[in-house]
């Protein structure tokens, strides 16, 4: 069933990969430069930035005070995904297991669309990066660690990842980021909404409500997976610098994770028997 | 369309109400503080910045090299008889599981960066999943708590050294790929400073456990100051090479 999109994805891979990589960098410096203007760095900037950020995907969708939730966390976000995606890309989620292909639930990264965007994280920075760490209840190996670089451009030919190549810089107090270089195992929300090595994430990130919350105002497109691009705002609430990194790990006891790893394999030879039956030749080994 | 259990998704509710938790202590500590009790990681040398492990046979400038490490340590009788009957299979990095910081730091090829923040210094591993992450809390005592699989690290420092002392591990991990075992008693301390004008951290790890070990074992290595980047490594990205 997914063969088609996939197929047809990945003969057109090659092209389309090299002509994408040569032309987002220069699509995103245009959009930036239209936006606003790069500055340099704010003085102390590492200083107001660094620190533990309460995610928004707390019970009562909060805000910070006098700011309103423009799109609130998912569902809504599952709702607007769906209302973009196109056709091939929706039957890609259809034929999608959860439990072999859902990053949460297999410790791995859920990607910056997912825990990054929702969930609590830390931020770190030196003066040529900053890092995202965590972001969901699996701790970093599922909230992951993404590293923003802010005195370079994109890497001429990146390799696919669940992070992206993500730059950022400077315009005013607003740190702009924009990450392409994407793997396709992440997917736009919780539920199994498929993006391809295309996507595109472009974000705006400000202090608001006196200086006490991060805004992040994220732009999400994926020319071969959405008919349109969408924007979602978020906020986080910046703690206290004392508040502690607690120790998170997926699956965190040797029994519990080789007991999962037996029923991934039980579940992957499940699904081929059944594909089998149905028919197909695809095997699952092949497409991924 | 199969049907969705998201455990992640009840662990972080669950995990926002730990960490709201955490932060009301901290929020009534915080005021009166002087500048530098609320930055202490100022008080010492700069380590931010990525490092790659020197291999180890490499002689660096003043005859500095990486000496002793995790295979030699000192087991007591009972505990070499526990590492005797482990199995390579057993191994918890096979499982892309932590391994402990006392083989971390002196993993082969181990890359990691290095950042300050407001009152702690952290240390981020390439491979994460082995290494996971240490935030190492300055002049600040333990605090109580479950065992974990990185420890409880407190630092201080001691002229231009950074001496981080790490207790409260679980008993999941292993002192060697060889199976050596600790009990939870099993406490580290790490003296680290820069050497070379910079280019190379040291550093000198000490590991105790009266349960398990003949006494203290200290092992040192060399960490190169590079100008690369850490790259996304996915330990368990292909379960084809995670043993079952």
């Amino acid at each position: 069933m997914n063969r088609v999109p996939g197929t047809l994805w990945r003969s057109a891979m090659g092209v389309i990969v090299i002509a994408g990589l040569c032309a987002l960098p220069s699509v995103a410096q245009t959009s930036s430069n239209a936006s606003g203007k790069k500055t340099a760095a704010p003085a102390g900037w590492q200083e107001k930035w660094v620190g533990m950020y309460e995610g928004q995907d707390r019970e009562g969708k909060i805000a910070p005070p006098g700011f309103k939730v423009l799109y609130p966390p998912e569902p809504d976000t599952i709702e607007l995904v769906d209302s973009l995606l196109q056709p091939w890309a929706k039957a890609r989620g259809l034929t999608t297991s959860y439990e072999l292909e859902d990053p949460g639930q297999i410790c791995r990264p859920t990607g910056p669309l997912r825990g990054n965007a929702t969930s609590e994280f830390e931020l770190l920075a030196s003066a040529e990066k900053i890092t995202i760490v965590g972001g969901t209840g699996g701790g970093i190996l599922t909230g992951g660690i993404r590293r923003i670089y802010l005195n370079r451009g994109h890497l001429k030919n990146p390799p696919l990842t669940y992070y992206g190549d993500s730059v950022g810089h400077w315009e005013g107090d607003t740190l702009v980021i924009d990450a392409v270089g994407f793997n396709e195992k992440t997917w736009f929300s919780r539920d199994p909404q498929r993006h391809t090595e295309a996507l595109h994430i472009r974000e705006r990130w400000k202090f608001v409500a006196n200086d006490g919350w991060l805004e992040k105002t994220i732009t999400v497109d994926d020319r071969f997976a959405l008919t349109a691009p969408y924007t979602v705002t978020r906020y986080f609430e910046k703690l206290p610098d004392a508040t502690a990194q607690p120790e998170r790990l997926c699956l965190d006891t040797p029994e519990a994770r080789r007991a999962w790893i037996k029923l991934y394999k039980r579940y992957e030879r499940d699904y081929e028997e059944e594909r089998k039956n149905m028919g197909s030749n695809v095997s699952l080994t092949e497409e991924r | 369309m199969p049907i969705r259990t998201d455990p992640y998704g009840l662990l972080a509710a669950a995990f926002a109400l730990t960490f709201a938790l955490a932060a009301l202590p901290a929020a009534a500590q915080a005021p009166a503080a002087t500048t530098t009790a609320e930055r202490p990681e100022l008080k010492g040398p700069d380590f931010t910045g990525v490092y790659q492990l020197v291999p180890s046979g490499a002689s660096l400038p003043g005859g500095l090299r990486n000496q002793g490490g995790p295979e030699e340590i000192p087991l007591q009788p009972a505990a070499q008889a526990t590492a005797r009957a482990s199995s390579p299979k057993d191994d918890l990095a096979k499982l892309c599981m932590p391994v402990g910081p006392f083989r971390m730091m002196a993993w082969d090829g181990n890359k990691m960066d290095v950042y300050r923040s407001p009152g702690r210094i952290t240390m981020l591993y390439e491979n994460y999943f082995l290494g996971h992450m240490r935030t190492i809390y300055l002049d600040r005592p333990h605090t109580p708590g479950a065992p974990l699989w990185v420890g409880d690290s407190v630092g201080r420092w001691d002229g231009d050294t950074l001496v981080v002392d790490t207790n409260r591990f679980n008993e999941h991990t292993w002192l060697n790929s060889a199976g050596a075992p600790h009990s939870e008693d099993l406490r580290l301390t790490e003296r680290y400073r820069l050497v070379d004008g910079g280019k190379y951290l040291e550093v000198r790890m000490t590991a105790e456990d009266a349960k398990v070990l003949t006494g203290p074992y200290t092992y040192t290595r060399y960490y190169e100051r590079v100008n690369t980047e850490i790259q996304e490594d996915i330990c368990n990205d292909d379960l084809e090479t995670v043993v079952e």
